[in-house]
């Protein structure tokens, strides 16, 4: 079986091909060819016989008539046969009549004249000739028989020849072919060979072929060729495969590389060395406002501030999204306090895309090998849970703690828990009114949301808000707000208290252009009156995104709803811009209000604020009020509404009504 | 079977022919006892008779003349056995080196090779054209051939 596999193979190889082909033409053509120089031989041959024989004969007639007087025409013809080439000799009278003859086998007699070489197939050849003598008299004839095997003889010595000649040739053409066909093959096989190198990817060597074939080394030429290309295709897959596209720093792939290799590197060495998580402040609000397109920009001039930063033998990867790392060998604490101070730095600096300036910022989180982790997977979970505490806390960096993994995972579970809370039903709205300074009446209330947990307690929203922002549960709380808030309100209407309600509404709320719509759909259900609806967006909201901002803003307006500026000076609003907006009230933020009766710049700012509001017909509030000269400050400056714990603190709708019930600040107020 | 039979058949057909072809071809000969090869000319040839050795060195390209006419031999190829006959019977050689004395001749000699023809009515004509041409024939030819006629009898025998 095993043979037979061998010889199918070679039958299919090249050089099996090449024998197969010769021996094809060789059948053809061998029998033409010795087929047709053993002819002409053969013709060579009778043609000689026939010669020799006419020729013969005639010259023998001469003879026989110069002796036919002498009766030694029976000894000729005796001497003819015995020579050995005659076989049969006759000779008659001019009556046909035998006169002598000879024979060296009776079956002879047959005396058919031949004139054709074989004609009859009888080994002889008989030949006539007449005997003529001198005088032209015809005196009879002479007939004679010449042995044909002789000739015979050597056609077939010929043919056997000839065949022996071609059976040689066939084997040489053969054995020519075979050793011809292995030596072309041994470069293909050596060819055959190197491209399994090459596809198994040992691109290096160059390919070389001592062979003076021109289409082999056109192969060879072009397996090269192919073999660069491959090399220069795998180089740009390797690239495309360890880094981003979009920055070309190194990717999560190669980052995780590298960080295995400068563990092994640090534990050889016994040094130490820091790993640093990135993630950019308000990434998403850019990419929501100005498009992706800027978004893509933006991280490319990360990607080259971070590298013109960092020294060669760091490692700046993106991680994806806005999330960037830095592999810092050979980091001391101090350095790395120098370096995130960099990197703050160069986070700092105003980015400039699309003609639009951009203040942005990072969130550093630092883990350090290897008291922080000695593999990958620790270093980067504590640089992320470094990170997310430095985002939380609004600082830059953060080195990690072992303390943090605690909070992280309270914020985690906080998330989970906030979650099942709203679908439970234990956010509650605390109410904290709003009094009119000039007549002293309550005006109406900040909508502030709780969390009733039911095993910790009232949970502050600065504990919940934050993770409700990052987690996107701010969007259905802020929805329940209002809905709970304008039940209330619509209550309290027909209570005959005459107020209006404001919600806080959160950056992530003005993402969503439907978000007109749906607050509108809530009041509506509720039964309520749009205009009883006050909404509280801070300046940088607007800021942010200004161009929606004014877009939702004017929806509201036409829809009745009041806007107001929560934390008034504490951003970075154009005065110019917010003119062309529809804000109806601003809120004088409560770091300036509470200590305002002891620091004259907060006054001279609440002064300015104040005199502003009312220069372009805003309503002015101010927040924070906690004693009583803050109160008298502000009706001296003519500030229009206030809120803080020296009227009330927030509180629960029931202790709310309680409070207006039996509230005397109008009297009180009056009396100022 | 369908298909292979009418090939079947062709092939019997033809092989049939081609037996009895050679049959016929062998009758003739058994049939063919007391043939006459004769030398011709132009029925208004003045020529007189020529002995065997005239005859034999005008046909090698040897030049003879005969009563002032120089005699033009036209070689007659179109029977190939008639052809043989006369090579053994008058110039005793075979066909190959008859043809290659004649090409030799003129080699050394210069001149022409004495005509040869293979087409019967073309050596007629240049027989008749030509008063000292001669050839050779079967009496039996001449008989039925107007305008030449046989100068002398070259052999008389059966060809078996």
């Amino acid at each position: 079986m095993a043979r037979i596999d061998t010889l199918r193979r070679f039958r299919r190889s090249f050089t099996g091909r090449l024998m197969l082909g010769i021996l094809v033409i060789h059948f053809v053509m061998l029998p033409l060819l010795f087929g047709g120089v053993l002819y002409i031989v053969q013709q060579g041959y009778q043609n000689q016989f026939v010669l020799h024989v006419r020729l013969n004969a005639s010259r023998f007639a001469s003879l026989i008539i110069e002796e036919w007087e002498t009766k030694r025409v029976q000894e000729l013809l005796d001497d003819a046969v015995f020579s050995g080439h005659v076989v049969f000799a006759e000779a008659t009278d001019q009556n046909g009549r035998v006169v002598a003859d000879a024979v060296d086998q009776p079956e002879r007699r047959d005396f058919k004249e031949d004139f054709f070489y074989d004609r009859h197939g009888d080994d002889v050849y008989y030949a006539g000739l007449p005997l003529v003598d001198r005088n032209g008299i015809r005196r009879g004839e002479l007939r004679l028989g010449y042995d044909e095997t002789s000739t015979e003889a050597q056609i077939a010595l010929a043919n056997n020849r000839g065949l022996y000649l071609a059976a040689a040739y066939v084997l040489l053409s053969f054995l020519l072919v075979f050793f011809w066909g292995k030596r072309m093959t041994r470069s293909l096989e050596h060819l055959r060979r190197a491209s399994r190198k090459i596809a198994s990817g040992q691109l290096e060597e160059q390919l070389e072929v001592k062979s003076d074939i021109t289409e082999l080394q056109d192969l060879v030429e072009d397996l090269n060729f192919m073999r660069s290309e491959l090399m220069r295709q795998t180089a740009s897959m390797e690239h495309l495969a360890s880094h981003d596209s979009l920055t070309g720093l190194p990717n999560r792939m190669l980052l995780s590389d590298r960080l295995q290799q400068t563990i092994a590197s640090s534990q050889r060495n016994q040094s130490s060395f820091a790993f640093l998580l990135m993630d950019l402040n308000d990434f998403k609000e850019i990419n929501d406002t100005l498009g992706h397109l800027a978004g893509d920009l933006v991280l490319q001039e990360i990607a080259v501030r971070l590298r013109a930063t960092m020294r060669r033998s760091d490692t700046v990867a993106r991680l994806g999204g806005d999330e960037f790392a830095i592999i810092l060998p050979a980091a001391q604490k101090k350095v790395i306090e120098i370096v995130a101070q960099k990197l703050h730095d160069v986070m700092e600096q105003t980015f400039v895309i699309e003609n639009q300036q951009l203040q942005l910022g990072g969130s550093f989180g630092v883990a350090l090998f290897p008291d922080h982790g000695d593999n990958s997977t620790d270093l980067m979970r504590h640089a992320d849970v470094a990170m997310y505490e430095a985002k939380r806390i609004g600082s830059s960096c953060v080195i990690f703690r072992d303390d943090l993994v605690h909070d992280t995972l309270n914020q985690l579970t906080l998330a989970g828990e906030l979650r099942k809370g709203i679908a439970r039903g234990d956010m509650v709205v605390y109410y904290q009114p709003k009094i009119d300074l000039r007549t002293g009446t309550v005006r109406g209330a900040e909508a502030l949301v709780r969390w009733q947990h039911p095993k910790r307690g009232l949970i502050s929203p600065n504990e919940f808000i934050a993770v409700a922002e990052r987690t996107g549960l701010i969007e259905p709380l802020t929805f329940w707000v209002i809905d709970e808030a304008m039940r209330q309100v619509k209550a309290w209407r027909q209570m005959g208290l005459q107020l209006d309600v404001a919600v806080n509404l959160s950056a992530r709320s003005l993402h969503d252009r439907q978000l007109p719509d749906k607050i509108e759909d809530i009041v509506r259900k509720q039964g309520a009156d749009m205009r009883w609806l006050e909404l509280e967006l801070t300046e940088s909201m607007i800021v942010a995104d200004s161009l929606r901002a004014e877009e939702i803003l004017s929806r509201f307006h036409e829809q009745g709803i009041k806007i107001s500026i929560d934390d008034f000076g504490t951003g970075y609003s154009s005065l110019a811009h917010l003119q062309k907006l529809p804000v109806s009230v601003i809120k004088i933020d409560r770091s300036f209000v509470m200590n305002l009766s002891d620091n004259e710049n907060d006054a001279a700012i609440v002064r300015a604020t104040i005199e502003l509001g009312h220069a372009l017909g805003l309503t002015v509030v101010a927040e924070g009020v906690e004693h009583q000269a803050a109160l008298l400050l502000l009706q001296e400056l003519g500030c229009d509404l206030a809120q803080g714990y020296y009227f009330a603190p927030p509180c629960p709708a029931a202790e709310f009504e309680q409070w207006y019930g039996q509230s005397s600040w109008f009297n009180r107020l009056a009396a100022n | 079977m369908g298909g292979r039979f009418p090939l079947m058949a062709r092939r019997a057909v033809i092989n049939i022919s081609f037996w009895l072809l050679l049959l016929g071809s062998a009758g003739n000969v058994v049939a063919d006892e007391g043939r006459r090869l004769v030398l011709v000319v132009a029925a208004d040839s003045t020529l007189p008779s020529l002995d065997r050795t005239e005859i034999r060195k005008t046909f090698i390209g040897i030049t003879v003349v005969k009563d002032k006419q120089r005699i033009e031999p036209l070689i007659n190829v179109s029977d190939a056995l008639l052809y043989q006959v006369f090579l053994q019977k008058n110039v005793f050689m075979s066909a190959r080196h008859y043809e290659r004395l004649l090409l030799a001749r003129v080699f050394r000699s210069g001149g022409q090779r004495p005509p040869r023809y293979s087409d019967h009515e073309s050596l007629v004509g240049t027989l008749k054209a030509r008063p000292g041409a001669i050839t050779y024939m079967w009496a039996a030819t001449v008989e039925t051939t107007p305008g030449i006629k046989v100068l002398q009898e070259l052999w008389r025998g059966s060809i078996h």
